[in-house]
């Protein structure tokens, strides 16, 4: 059985031995502030180029970093020149009580957006213990009307920028994450709309011990009071779509049954697709009947490349996926649905 | 901060537990053992105390995952191959070897919470909290990871 030929095979991985002394010996001596030599010699690298490396350049390789966590393939070089078309660098900051908040750059298909921020700690802040910082942040356009599907702000649990010389991580990134419609259903993240991004107070989270929860209770504590506000326009945005299904609505089968333990079989859902659209970071199945689960959903390219979506947000009879790489549109093949489900490419929309 | 005897009791138990999550994490050995390091140093310097062995459990996995966060984000990272690392370890039957690449193959979004549900039984809510991402989005993975694994073992001619 899977579960126990694997637990017996991770019993068989341990550290290795040096690691193990290496470990122990550290109760047995003073720890440096930076207790690994190579890495503090290459974060000192880093720390120049970053330095000589252009604001631009720094802003954008973050956001694409972010795009492709859960990829391990690194972006090609067709998607690159896609990013430099449109990835929008916004470059504002502003500070209030000692921390600024730095907008970086964004990227947008129309209905979803990722715009990154950075935010720096002042000097002698070290957040290496650090366990969850959030803002109260909120991403809304200046005048329009429009139903949010999904917002997020994710903190990446770690610090993009290497320590400073003190040994301190006191900066962080953030990407605010919002999919969005107008009252009438039609894309809002368009050209030209102004858009307000709003900060609140920072606060650290961390997981402290408890008396009445053996795993702990999350504290939250105010390192910084303020509202941090800035305005910007969208002049890059990736408008295009593609609808892979033209009038008949196309069967599809899927095993659902999300969360079920292994032990247990996932049923069947019997579905209709009444249209796929598929955009730079998003795609959309609306279904006949009110899906209970989201079907597996790969995006083929020609090349024979293939982007998996993530199940996203459910809204309505709409199935919304978002992916982790940008999606050239000129260059899909077609689309796996479930198991054998198969849309095959069709014109772009400009949008 | 914990006294020494303290560091290395929980040293000694969990140093495999860290190496795992930094290896499924960055399928490189080097590079866990950098991570592992990391953590434990941390531990070393954390000045609040854990009422149980669960929550400091967790909170090296917390750890664990953004000293791995923080080293794929620096410029000079590159995947590396498990392959090489495999050779090195001896599992108690090939069957074994086979699973454990099996999960190294997945793609990265899945190997963690495979690791976290089926060898340390964290339950899907705690997965959640832990890679603080949505339950769904656990369960989605675990049922996607868990699709590929059967293909992928099938192929191999095991678990048909």
């Amino acid at each position: 059985m899977f579960e126990t030929d694997y637990k017996s095979a991770c019993d068989a991985v341990k550290a290795p031995e040096k690691t193990r002394e290496k470990i122990l010996n550290l109760s047995r001596k003073k720890p440096s502030p930076f207790p690994i030599g190579k890495v503090l010699f290459v974060a000192s690298l880093i720390s120049i180029l970053a330095v000589s490396v252009s604001a631009t350049e720094f802003f954008q390789s973050w956001l694409r970093q972010y795009i492709l966590q859960g990829s391990e393939i690194p972006l090609r070089q067709n998607e690159v020149q896609y990013l430099d078309a449109y990835e929008q660098v916004i470059n504002q900051s502003q500070t209030q009580d000692g921390y600024t908040v730095t907008l970086e750059s964004a990227v947008t298909d129309g209905f979803l957006a990722y715009v990154s921020v950075l935010v720096t700690a002042p000097e002698g802040t070290d957040f290496t213990h650090l366990d969850q910082p959030t803002f109260t942040a909120r991403l809304s356009p200046q005048d329009a009307s429009y139903t949010c599907i999904s917002d997020s702000y994710q903190n990446n649990g770690g610090f993009s920028c290497p320590p400073d010389k003190d040994g301190n991580s006191r900066t962080f990134h953030w990407v605010l994450e919002m999919e969005a419609v107008d009252n009438k259903g039609d894309s809002l993240f368009l050209t030209g709309t102004q858009w307000n991004v709003h900060f609140e107070n920072l606060v650290l989270t961390y997981l402290e011990a408890s008396a009445e929860n053996q795993y702990g209770e999350f504290i939250q504590e105010t390192v910084a009071e303020g509202e941090w506000d800035f305005t910007f326009a969208l002049d890059k945005c990736d408008l295009r779509s593609m609808e892979l299904i033209q009038g008949t609505p196309v069967p599809v089968q899927y095993e659902s049954g999300l969360g079920l333990p292994s032990t247990e079989s996932p049923a069947l859902e019997e579905n209709s697709i009444l249209s796929c659209t598929l955009r730079a970071y998003s795609a959309v199945l609306t279904m006949q009947k009110d899906p209970s689960d989201f079907p597996a959903c790969t995006v083929v390219m020609k090349d024979g490349s293939r982007i998996e979506l993530l199940s996203h947000t459910k809204f309505y009879k709409q199935l919304r996926f978002k992916t982790d790489r940008p999606i050239l549109l000129d260059d899909v093949d077609y689309v796996l649905v479930g198991e054998d489900t198969t849309l095959y490419a069709q014109e772009i929309s400009q949008g | 901060m914990l006294s020494n005897d303290q560091f290395t009791f929980y040293a000694e138990r969990h140093i495999d537990m860290v190496y795992r999550v930094a290896l499924h994490y960055l399928k490189s050995a080097d590079y866990a053992q950098d991570v592992t390091q990391n953590v434990f140093l941390k531990l070393l310097q954390y000045n609040k105390p854990f009422e149980s062995d669960r929550h400091l459990r967790n909170w090296l996995i917390r750890v664990a995952i953004n000293e791995c966060k923080n080293l794929v984000r620096k410029r000079w990272w590159h995947h590396e191959s498990y392959d090489d690392y495999a050779g090195k370890l001896s599992f108690d039957s090939p069957k074994h070897s086979e699973v454990f690449s099996a999960v190294m193959e997945l793609p990265k979004r899945y190997r963690l919470p495979i690791y976290l549900h089926y060898y340390e039984e964290y339950t899907t809510q705690e997965i959640a909290d832990l890679l603080k991402i949505p339950k769904s989005t656990v369960c989605t993975q675990l049922k996607r990871g868990r699709d590929l694994l059967k293909q992928a073992l099938a192929e191999e001619g095991s678990y048909v």
